[in-house]
C-alpha cells in the first residue's frame, strides 16, 4: 500500500514565480508518496534543479536529494543577493 | 574625450585647506582615468599618492573625501551614488561609505567630479559649491544640530533645490560608528567617517548648480537608458525590506548577535518585512533619476515609537540589526529606531551591533542596571532599545563606551565581553552570514574596508556574469569566481552605480554606457582590470599602514568556529583557510603577509606602487 504524505512548500523572492497561478499565498500543501525527494517536488513546480537555490526543511539546510517526510516544512530561496 | 568639467578629458577635483582656509583646484587626465575609472577609484589613486603612512585617522593629516561616480549625473544606468573616503578611525585601514540620493550628480552640476577635505577647521565651517565657486562659511549655529535639522537649515540659505552632505550629534562627538547624511537621513555610513569629518570641524558640504556634464556621445547614452531599464515591480515597491524574512528563514541573517540563526530562533521575521514596514508610508522617492525607485518615507503617528517627523524607509541591513540581531520583531520601533541613528548620525548595522553585544553582555552580568543608568536590557525589547542608542548618541553613561563600536567596547568593559563583540577589525559585519554565503568570508576579510560585504563577491552576482556557482558547503575552487566578481564591482562603484539597481540590468551594458560617457572603446575585460587596480590600490593603502588581514582580530563567531545548534546553518564552520590561501595564490598576494607580489603589480601596470610597497 502507498503510504502518502503532507508536506508544505514554501517559495520566497523570486521563487514565487513557480507558483501555481491558482495557489493562495506563498505556500503549497501537498500530498506526495513515499520515497519523494525534493528534487521530484521542483521538477513538479518546472524549477530547474541546476538553477542556485537554498532548501531548508523544518529550519535545516538540505540537498535536492532528501527524501520528504510527514509534515516536513520545505522552504525554497533564491541564493542571497544584495541587502 | 570629454569626462569631467573642463571638456578635455579630464576630472575636476577640489582641495580644501580646512586649517588655511584655501582651495584650489586640480584636473586629472585620462593618463589616470583609463587606469582607475574616475569615482573613488580615482580617490584612492589621490589618497595613496598623497598622504603619507601613519597619519592619525581623526588628525589635520587624514584627507577626507566626496566623490561622484564617474557616470554621476550622466542619467547612465542608476549612477546616482557617490563615495565618501578616509582613513578609518574604526579600523585604521583604508575607509570607504556608499551613500545615493541626489547629492552625488549635483556635486558634478556644481562643477566638481570630487572633493578633498585635510586640515582641522578652528570652529565649526560647512563648505558651499555653487556653480564652479567655493566658499568655506561659519557653521557655529550649526553644530549641535541633527542632520535633519541641519538640511533644513541649509537648504533653507542656499535653496530647496541645492543638496546637503552633513554630520549630526554623534559625529561632532566623534562616534566611531558614525557617518554622513546626505537627502535628510540617507547614509554614507560605513567605516566611521562620520568621525573624521567631525573631527574636522566640517558640519556640511553644500553643493548646488546646473552645470552639463560633457559626454562623448550624449545620444548613445540616452539610447541605451531607454533600452535598458532597470524593472522589478517588487523591488520598487519594498525596496531591500522585502527579504527581512526570506533572509532570516535561509539563515542569510544573523539572530541573537549572531549566536544563532533561522526562523527557529525568530519566528516572527514576516513581522518586519515587506508589508509590515511600508504600512507607514506616506511617500515614495527616487534617487537622481533612478527607474527603479524603492526609497520612501515613512511617518510612525500615536505610538510609542512615534517618530519625529517623516523618515526614510529602514532598509534590510537596518531591520536585520535592530530587528533579527536583537530579536526585536516591532515594525514601528523598526522605523523609530532608524531615525534616531539618521538624525544623530549613526551607522545602523553598527548601531544594531553594539547594542546586541550590550543585551548579550547584560544577560552574562558583564554590564548591569549601574553602568546602563538603571536599564534592563534584554532580547526584543524595543522600548529599552530605543533608551540605549538615545545614550549612544549622547555618548552618555554606558552608551559613551558603545559609540566606538563592540571592539573598542569589548577592550575597556573585559570581564570576557571580546566574545560578544562581533566584528571584523573593529568594524561590526553587515546582516550576512558567510556561513550560508560562504564568499563573503574572503569579503569581509580581505576588503579594504573590513566587514563590508557591499564590496563584491558571490552576494553581488550581476546578471550576465560568468561565474561559476557553487554549493554553500563547497569552500574549494572559488578563487577565480571571487577575483572576478570583486574586480566588476569596484566598476560598478567607482562608475556610482547602485549595487541594487545592479541586479536587474545585464552588466555588459555597463561598459557600453562607460564607452559612451568617455569616449573609450574599452571591452569588459579591460573594465575588470580597471576593477583589480582599484581593489589593489586600496589594498596597498593598507600593506602600507602595516595592516595584515590574516593578523586582524575577529569573531570566530561569524565563521562558525564554534558551530551554531540549531537553525539552517547548524553545524556549520567555514573553511576560512582554504578559500583564503586559494584567493592570494590567484592575485599573487602573499600567503603570510598579502602583499601584491611584484609581478602581479607591474602585471596591472602599477609601477608606481610597486615601487611604494617595495
Amino acid at each position: 500500500m502507498t503510504v502518502r504524505m503532507k508536506v508544505t512548500v514554501k517559495m520566497f523572492s523570486d521563487f514565487k514565480r513557480f507558483l501555481p497561478t491558482d495557489s493562495d499565498g506563498d505556500s503549497i500543501a501537498l500530498e506526495v508518496e513515499s520515497g519523494t525527494n525534493i528534487a521530484n517536488i521542483l521538477n513538479a513546480y518546472s524549477i530547474s534543479p541546476d538553477l542556485p537555490k537554498v532548501i531548508t526543511v523544518n529550519d535545516e539546510f538540505q540537498k535536492q536529494d532528501y527524501i520528504v517526510k510527514d509534515d516536513d516544512s520545505i522552504k525554497i530561496f533564491p541564493v542571497a543577493q544584495g541587502g | 574625450m570629454a569626462y569631467g568639467y573642463m571638456g578635455n578629458g579630464a576630472a575636476k577635483v577640489l582641495f580644501v585647506d580646512l586649517k588655511a582656509k584655501k582651495t584650489d583646484f586640480e584636473l586629472f587626465d585620462d593618463s589616470i582615468l583609463e587606469k582607475y575609472l574616475g569615482g573613488y577609484g580615482l580617490a584612492a589613486k589621490i589618497m595613496f599618492d598623497r598622504q603619507k603612512a601613519g597619519v592619525d585617522p581623526l588628525g589635520p593629516e587624514n584627507m577626507l573625501g566626496f566623490f561622484s561616480g564617474s557616470l554621476g549625473g550622466t542619467g547612465a544606468l542608476v549612477a546616482s551614488r557617490f563615495m565618501v573616503v578616509g582613513k578609518s578611525p574604526l579600523t585604521g585601514t583604508w575607509g570607504d561609505a556608499n551613500g545615493g540620493g541626489k547629492f552625488g550628480p549635483n556635486l558634478k552640476f556644481a562643477g566638481y567630479d570630487g572633493v578633498f577635505f585635510s586640515g582641522i577647521s578652528e570652529k565649526p565651517v560647512y563648505l558651499l559649491i555653487e556653480n564652479g565657486n567655493v566658499e568655506i562659511k561659519d557653521a557655529t549655529d550649526l553644530w549641535g544640530k541633527d542632520t535633519y535639522e541641519t538640511d533644513d537649515h541649509l537648504r533653507g540659505i542656499h535653496g530647496q533645490e541645492s543638496c546637503v552632505a552633513c554630520i549630526g550629534p554623534a559625529s561632532e562627538k566623534l562616534s566611531l560608528i558614525s557617518g554622513i547624511s546626505t537627502d535628510k537621513g540617507r547614509f554614507a555610513a560605513r567605516s566611521g567617517l562620520g568621525a573624521v569629518m567631525g573631527s574636522k570641524n566640517l558640519k556640511a558640504v553644500v553643493v548646488k548648480g546646473t552645470l552639463d556634464v560633457p559626454m562623448a556621445d550624449e545620444d548613445r547614452v540616452n539610447q541605451l537608458r531607454k533600452k535598458y531599464k532597470p524593472k522589478d515591480k517588487e523591488f520598487t515597491k519594498y525596496g531591500t525590506a522585502k527579504e527581512t524574512a526570506s533572509y532570516t528563514e535561509a539563515g542569510e541573517c544573523p539572530a541573537k548577535n549572531w549566536s544563532e540563526a533561522g526562523v527557529t530562533s525568530f519566528p516572527e521575521a514576516e513581522k518586519i518585512t515587506g508589508d509590515e514596514i511600508i504600512q507607514f508610508q506616506t511617500k515614495k522617492y527616487t534617487c537622481y533619476k533612478c527607474q527603479i525607485a524603492c526609497g520612501a518615507i515613512l511617518e510612525v503617528k500615536e505610538s510609542p515609537f512615534a517618530t519625529e517627523a517623516p523618515t526614510h524607509k529602514p532598509q534590510y541591513e537596518s531591520l536585520g540589526s535592530f530587528g533579527v540581531l536583537t530579536l526585536n520583531n516591532d515594525p514601528e520601533s523598526m522605523v523609530r529606531l532608524n531615525e534616531i541613528c539618521n538624525r544623530a548620525g549613526l551607522d545602523t548595522i553598527s548601531a544594531g551591533g553594539v547594542v546586541a553585544f550590550a543585551i548579550e553582555c547584560f544577560e552574562n552580568s558583564i554590564i548591569t542596571k549601574k553602568d546602563t543608568g538603571g536599564l534592563e536590557l534584554s532580547w526584543g525589547d524595543a522600548g529599552t532599545m530605543v533608551e540605549l542608542l538615545k545614550l549612544i548618541c549622547k555618548r552618555e553613561k554606558i552608551g559613551d563606551i558603545l559609540a566606538d563600536g563592540v571592539k573598542k567596547a569589548s577592550e575597556i568593559i573585559g570581564k570576557g565581553s571580546e566574545k560578544f563583540a562581533i566584528h571584523i577589525a573593529g568594524q561590526e559585519p553587515s546582516m550576512h552570514d558567510p556561513k550560508n554565503t560562504p564568499g563573503l568570508a574572503l569579503t569581509y576579510l580581505l576588503d579594504a574596508t573590513p566587514g563590508r560585504h557591499s564590496q563584491g563577491g558571490e552576494l553581488l552576482t550581476p546578471p550576465g556574469l560568468q561565474v561559476e556557482n557553487f554549493e554553500n558547503t563547497n569552500y574549494h575552487g572559488r578563487a577565480k569566481s571571487h577575483r572576478k566578481l570583486v574586480n566588476v564591482l569596484h566598476v560598478a562603484n567607482a562608475c556610482g552605480y547602485c549595487m541594487l539597481a545592479y541586479f536587474f540590468v545585464d552588466i555588459n551594458v555597463m561598459p557600453q554606457f562607460l564607452n559612451a560617457v568617455t569616449g573609450w572603446d574599452k571591452t569588459m575585460e579591460e573594465y575588470l582590470t580597471i576593477g583589480e587596480r582599484i581593489h589593489t590600490i586600496r589594498h596597498a593603502f593598507n600593506i602600507r599602514e602595516g595592516y595584515n588581514p590574516l593578523e586582524q582580530k575577529y569573531s570566530p563567531r561569524i565563521f562558525g568556529d564554534k558551530p551554531l545548534e540549531k537553525g539552517p546553518t547548524k553545524g556549520m564552520t567555514v573553511d576560512v583557510k582554504t578559500m583564503l590561501n586559494e584567493y592570494l595564490a590567484e592575485m599573487g598576494w602573499d600567503e603570510k603577509t598579502t602583499k601584491p607580489s611584484k609581478e602581479s603589480l607591474l602585471a596591472l601596470g602599477m609601477v608606481d606602487v610597486s615601487e611604494a610597497l617595495n
